[in-house]
C-alpha cells in the first residue's frame, strides 16, 4: 500500500463570533495516501471547506485553528513557521476552489497567473515560467494555449478557467490537489470534463486529491475513499464501494437515498426522500449526538453523549452509537 | 430554550442603531447643540452686542471665559449665539434641497421623456462645479443676506439630491408592486407619493444628515469670505473672518468658533455615519 | 476601443460648449443694472450710457452671446469692469498659483490618503484603525479655512518655520516652496481624508474576493497579495472617484487662497463676486470648468484604459 502523505488528527478549527464559540471542524481526522483520491462529503456548513483551508492555514478572522495535528509527510504543518507555511503552499499542497470566474485576478493575464505560481517555488526566469505556463495550459486541454496564454480571465469559458486553476495548482507537482466543490459551478458536461482530465492528471502527476463535495454522484466517480462530515465531525469513513454498498451510519443511508432515482422498472412516481430537520445551529448543538434530531434510528444514549468513533472494519470507521455496544 | 419576542425590523434597527457608538455620540452632541441654539438668549452670559471698550481682546479668563473681540464683546456669547444661526441655516438649506431635489428627481425618473433628459442634462453640468462656486455664484446673483445665504447653499446641493431621487425612482419604479398598484387603481400621482416616496427616502436621509454637515461648513465659508450674515450679528463664519486680523494678539476670536464649527460638522457626520450602518451595512467598511 | 475613446473626446466638446453657455446666462441674471452697480447710483446718465455701450450691455442677449463666443475663441476674455485690465493677462498671472496650489495638495492627499487607507484596512477594528478613522473623520469635518488658519497659528505665528501669506515669488523655488507647503497640507489633508475612506472600504471589498484566497494559497508572500493582487483592483474604483476629489479641491482653492493670501484664481473669484464684475467672473468660471470637463475626461480615459475587462472588449 502506498505511503501516507496527508494526515489529520484530531483537528478542531473554531469560530468566534460576538462572544459565541462556532466549531465548524470539530476534532476530524483522516488521512490520505500518495496518488489516493479522498471524497469529502456533505452539506453546505458541515464544515468540509473549513477542513480544507485550515489545512493550508488560510482560515480568516474570526476563526482559529484551535487544536489538533495536521501531519504532510510526517511533519506538523500547524507548528511550522510562516514561510515555510508559504513555501508550501502552491508546491506542497494547493488548492482550487468553486468559483473560478472569481478565483483568477481579473488584472492579470493567464500566463502571468500560472507563472507566478511557478515562478515562487521553482528557480526559473520569467521566460522559462511563462513556458511552463503555456505547457501546463497545453496538458490540461486549452487550445491554441500559446495565443490563450495572453487572455485574460473574463475572455475564458468557466470550464476553461477551471482547467485554468487546475493547471495552475499542479504546475508544482503538488503531493496533494484540495479541490473545494470545482464542479458546482459549472454545467453537468463540463463537469465530467473536468472530473475526467483530475484524472488522468492525477495518474500522470501522482498527486494525491481531496475532493470536497455535496454531490454523492461525483463522489462514486472519482474516489478511492470517502469521508462523510456532518456539523464539523466525520461521522463515516469508508472505501468508495463499501460506502455505497454497506452505508453504516444514518445520515450516510439517508444521503443515498434521497439521490432520485429513475427505474425502468419504476419510473419515478416515488416521492423524493428528504432527510427531515435542517442542518444544526453550530451555535447551539444538541449535547449529544449531533445528527439526533435527524436520525431514524435513535437510542437514549444518542441524545446525551456524542458517539466516538469505532473501526467497523479495516479501513470502515463510523461514528455512531449504533455501532458501539460500550 | 425560551421564546424570544419576535423583533420587528425596525426595532432591530433602532437597537443596533443604539448600540453603535457614533451614532449615540453623534445624536447626544446634536441634542447638545440644538438645545444650545434654541436657548441661546439664556444661556449666554453676556449680550452679544454689548461693547465693552475697556476689555478689548482678552484672552480666556474670569469673567470672560472665552475672552473678548475687539469691540469687547463676549466672546462665549458670541459663539453660542452663533449656533443659532448656522444650525439654523444648515438645516434649512438642506431641507429644501432635499425637498425640491426629491420632487424633481422623482418626477423625472417616473415620467421619463423629455424633460428627464432635459434635467438629466442640467444636473450634470451643475454637478461639474465645486459646489463652493454654485454658491458663490448664487450669491453674486441674489446679493447678499440670510434668506439668500440659506437659498444659495439650498441651490448648490439641489442637483445632487435630484439625481439620487431620480436615480432610487428608476429603480424602485421597476418594482412588483408599483404594477400591483396601478392594478388596483391608482393614479400616478397616488403611486409617487404612496409607494415611491417612501421607499426612496432611506438612502436620501442617510445623505441628507451628512449634508447637513457639508451645509454648516459651507455656510461658515461663505460667512468667512465675507458674503454671509454681517457683523454684529455673529455666525462662527464671520466670527473668524474677523477673528484673523488679530491672530497673533488672541488667536481664541479664532479658535474658538472654528472649534465649534468642527464640533458639530462631527456631530452629523457621526450621525449620518450611524444612519447609514444600519440601513446598509454594505456600505459600511 | 478605439471607437470608444474618440467618442469620449468629442462628447467632451458639447458638453464644455454646454458649460460655458450656462456660465455666460447665470453671471447676467443679474438683478439690476450692471453700470449703476459699477458706477454707483448718483453716476449721471451719460456716463452710465457710456459704460452700458462700452460693454456691450445694449445689444440683445443672443448678439451679445456670439460675441461672446467669438471673443473666446480668439481668447479674448474681456477687460475687468473694474480695473479695465485685461482678464486674459489677470488669468494668467494668478493661473500659476492655483495650478501649483492643485497639484501640490493632490499629491499630498495621494501619498498620505492611499497608505493610510490600506493601513486601515488591513488592521480592521484593530486600534490603528480606529484612530486611523477618526483622523478621517476629522479632516472631512474641519473647515478647510479653519485647518489652514490653525496651520498658520502653528508653523507661521508661534514657530515661525515659514512665511505667513502671500503667493511668494514665482521665480525663486525657495519662495515658492514654502509659500505653498502650508496652503498644500491644508487641502492636502482634506482631500486624504476622502480618499482614505474610500481606499480602506475599497481594498476590504478587495480582500474579500476570492481570488486573494487564490493569490495565498499559491503561496504568494503577503506583501505581494496586498500591493500587487489586492490594490492594483482597488485602484481602479479610486481612480474614477478623483474626479470629485478634484471638485472639492478646486473649491478649496477658493478659501485656502483667501485665507493665506495667495493670487490665485480663487481670490480672483472671491474679489470679482465682492466687487460685482462680472466678466473676470465668468471668465474664471469658464477656466475652472473647462478644466474640470478635461480632467474627467482623461480620468475616463485612464479608467478604460487600465482595467483590461474594459480595454478588451
Amino acid at each position: 500500500m502506498a505511503a501516507t502523505i496527508l494526515q489529520l488528527n484530531e483537528l478542531k478549527t473554531h469560530f468566534y463570533i460576538d462572544g459565541a464559540v462556532v466549531p465548524a471542524v470539530d476534532g476530524v481526522s483522516f488521512s490520505i495516501r500518495r496518488g489516493e483520491t479522498l471524497g469529502i462529503v456533505g452539506e453546505s456548513g458541515s464544515g468540509k471547506s473549513v477542513t480544507a483551508l485550515s489545512i493550508l492555514r488560510l482560515v480568516d478572522a474570526p476563526g482559529k485553528i484551535v487544536g489538533g495535528k495536521v501531519l504532510l509527510e510526517g511533519t506538523d504543518l500547524l507548528k511550522c513557521s510562516k514561510q515555510e507555511m508559504r513555501k508550501i503552499r502552491g508546491s506542497k499542497i494547493s488548492m482550487i476552489f468553486q468559483e473560478p470566474m472569481s478565483s483568477l485576478n481579473p488584472l492579470f493575464r493567464i500566463r502571468d497567473q500560472i507563472g507566478e505560481a511557478i515562478g515562487l517555488h521553482q528557480a526559473v526566469t520569467r521566460r522559462e515560467a511563462r513556458e511552463k505556463a503555456v505547457e501546463m495550459l497545453r496538458l490540461v486541454g486549452i487550445p491554441s494555449p500559446e495565443s490563450r496564454a495572453n487572455n485574460f480571465p473574463h475572455q475564458m469559458s468557466g470550464g476553461m478557467q477551471q482547467r485554468i486553476m487546475i493547471a495552475m495548482a499542479l504546475s508544482c507537482r503538488p503531493l496533494v490537489m484540495i479541490a473545494d466543490e470545482p464542479t458546482t459551478a459549472l454545467d453537468v458536461t463540463i463537469q465530467a470534463q473536468i472530473l475526467h482530465l483530475m484524472d488522468q492528471l492525477k495518474n500522470d502527476f501522482g498527486t494525491a486529491i481531496m475532493y470536497i463535495t455535496h454531490d454523492l454522484g461525483v463522489v462514486a466517480k472519482v474516489s478511492q475513499n470517502v469521508a462523510v462530515m456532518y456539523a464539523g465531525k466525520i461521522v463515516e469513513y469508508a472505501g468508495v464501494y463499501d460506502l455505497f454498498d454497506y452505508p453504516a451510519h444514518p445520515y450516510t443511508r439517508a444521503l443515498l437515498e434521497s439521490i432520485p432515482r429513475g427505474n425502468k422498472t419504476d419510473p419515478g412516481n416515488q416521492r423524493l426522500k428528504v432527510i427531515s430537520g435542517t442542518v444544526p445551529n453550530l451555535l447551539h448543538l444538541p449535547a449529544g449526538c449531533s445528527f439526533y434530531p435527524r436520525c431514524g434510528d435513535r437510542f437514549e444514549i444518542c441524545a446525551r453523549e456524542a458517539p466516538v468513533e469505532v473501526e467497523m472494519k479495516p479501513g470502515q470507521y463510523v461514528r455512531c452509537w449504533k455501532y458501539n455496544h460500550g | 430554550m425560551e421564546m424570544m419576542e419576535p423583533e420587528t425590523e425596525r426595532g432591530k434597527k433602532i437597537r443596533a442603531f443604539l448600540r453603535n457608538k457614533t451614532s449615540i455620540v453623534g445624536l447626544g452632541l446634536i441634542v447638545v447643540i440644538t438645545l444650545i441654539a434654541v436657548f441661546a438668549s439664556y444661556i449666554a452670559p453676556y449680550d452679544v452686542r454689548a461693547q465693552n471698550l475697556a476689555e478689548r481682546l482678552l484672552k480666556p479668563g474670569w469673567p470672560h471665559l472665552l475672552g473678548t473681540d475687539d469691540f469687547g464683546r463676549d466672546n462665549l456669547s458670541r459663539a453660542i449665539l452663533g449656533t443659532r444661526i448656522s444650525l439654523a441655516v444648515g438645516v434649512i438649506s438642506v431641507l429644501i434641497s432635499v425637498f425640491l431635489g426629491m420632487m424633481v428627481g422623482m418626477i423625472a425618473g417616473y415620467f421619463g421623456g423629455k424633460f428627464d433628459v432635459l434635467v438629466v442634462g442640467i444636473v450634470d453640468i451643475l454637478m461639474a462645479f465645486p459646489t463652493i462656486l454654485l454658491s458663490l455664484t448664487l450669491l453674486f446673483i441674489l446679493g447678499p443676506g440670510l434668506s439668500t445665504l440659506i437659498i444659495a447653499i439650498a441651490f448648490s446641493f439641489f442637483p445632487r439630491f435630484i439625481r439620487i431621487a431620480r436615480a432610487s425612482t428608476l429603480s424602485v419604479k421597476e418594482e412588483k408592486y408599483i404594477e400591483g398598484a396601478r392594478l388596483v387603481g391608482r393614479g400616478d400621482w397616488g403611486i409617487l407619493i404612496f409607494h415611491i416616496l417612501p421607499n426612496i427616502s432611506g438612502p436620501i436621509i442617510v445623505i441628507g444628515t451628512l449634508w447637513v454637515a457639508t451645509a454648516i461648513r459651507i455656510e461658515a465659508s461663505l460667512s468667512f469670505l465675507g458674503f454671509g450674515v454681517n457683523p454684529p450679528t455673529p455666525t462662527w463664519g464671520n466670527m473668524i473672518r474677523s477673528g484673523v486680523t488679530f491672530l497673533q494678539i488672541n488667536p481664541w476670536l479664532v479658535v474658538v468658533p472654528g472649534l465649534a464649527i468642527m464640533v458639530t460638522v462631527i456631530a452629523f457626520n457621526m450621525l449620518g455615519d450611524g444612519i447609514r450602518d444600519i440601513s446598509d451595512p454594505r456600505l459600511r467598511g | 476601443m478605439k471607437y470608444h475613446i474618440l467618442r469620449r473626446i468629442l462628447l467632451a466638446v458639447p458638453i464644455a460648449v454646454a458649460v460655458m453657455t450656462f456660465v455666460f446666462f447665470i453671471v447676467r441674471v443679474l438683478p439690476g443694472d450692471p453700470a449703476v452697480t459699477i458706477l454707483g447710483n448718483d453716476a449721471s446718465n451719460e456716463a452710465l450710457a457710456e459704460l452700458r455701450n462700452q460693454l456691450g450691455l445694449n445689444y440683445p442677449l443672443w448678439e451679445q452671446y456670439l460675441i461672446f463666443v467669438r471673443d473666446i475663441l480668439r481668447f479674448d476674455f474681456g477687460q475687468s469692469m473694474i480695473s479695465r485690465v485685461p482678464v486674459a493677462q489677470m488669468i494668467k498671472r494668478a493661473l500659476p498659483y492655483t495650478v501649483d496650489l492643485v497639484f501640490a495638495s493632490m499629491l499630498i492627499s495621494v501619498l498620505i490618503g492611499i497608505p493610510l487607507g490600506i493601513a486601515t484596512a488591513m488592521r480592521r477594528n484593530q486600534a490603528f484603525d480606529y484612530f486611523g478613522r477618526l483622523i478621517a473623520l476629522l479632516g472631512l469635518s474641519i473647515p478647510d479655512f479653519f485647518l489652514g488658519i490653525l496651520f498658520m497659528l502653528l508653523f507661521s505665528v508661534t514657530l515661525q518655520w515659514l512665511p505667513l501669506m502671500g503667493g511668494g515669488d514665482l521665480d525663486y523655488w525657495g519662495s515658492r516652496l514654502t509659500h505653498l507647503i502650508l496652503p498644500a497640507s491644508t487641502l492636502g489633508f482634506m482631500v486624504a481624508a476622502f480618499i482614505t475612506r474610500m481606499t480602506r472600504s475599497t481594498m476590504l471589498e478587495v480582500l474579500r474576493q476570492q481570488y486573494i484566497k487564490t493569490a495565498h494559497a499559491k503561496g504568494q508572500y503577503e506583501n505581494v497579495v496586498i500591493y500587487k493582487h489586492a490594490l492594483r483592483n482597488a485602484l481602479i474604483p479610486i481612480i474614477t472617484v478623483v474626479g470629485i476629489y478634484l471638485n472639492v479641491l478646486l473649491g478649496g482653492t477658493v478659501l485656502i487662497e483667501t485665507v493665506f493670501n495667495r493670487p490665485g484664481l480663487g481670490k480672483l473669484i472671491v474679489g470679482a463676486i465682492m466687487q460685482r464684475d462680472y466678466v473676470v467672473l465668468q471668465s474664471v468660471l469658464m477656466i475652472f470648468s473647462i478644466f474640470i470637463v478635461f480632467v474627467n475626461l482623461i480620468i475616463d480615459l485612464l479608467y478604460r484604459i487600465v482595467d483590461p475587462r474594459i480595454r478588451t472588449r
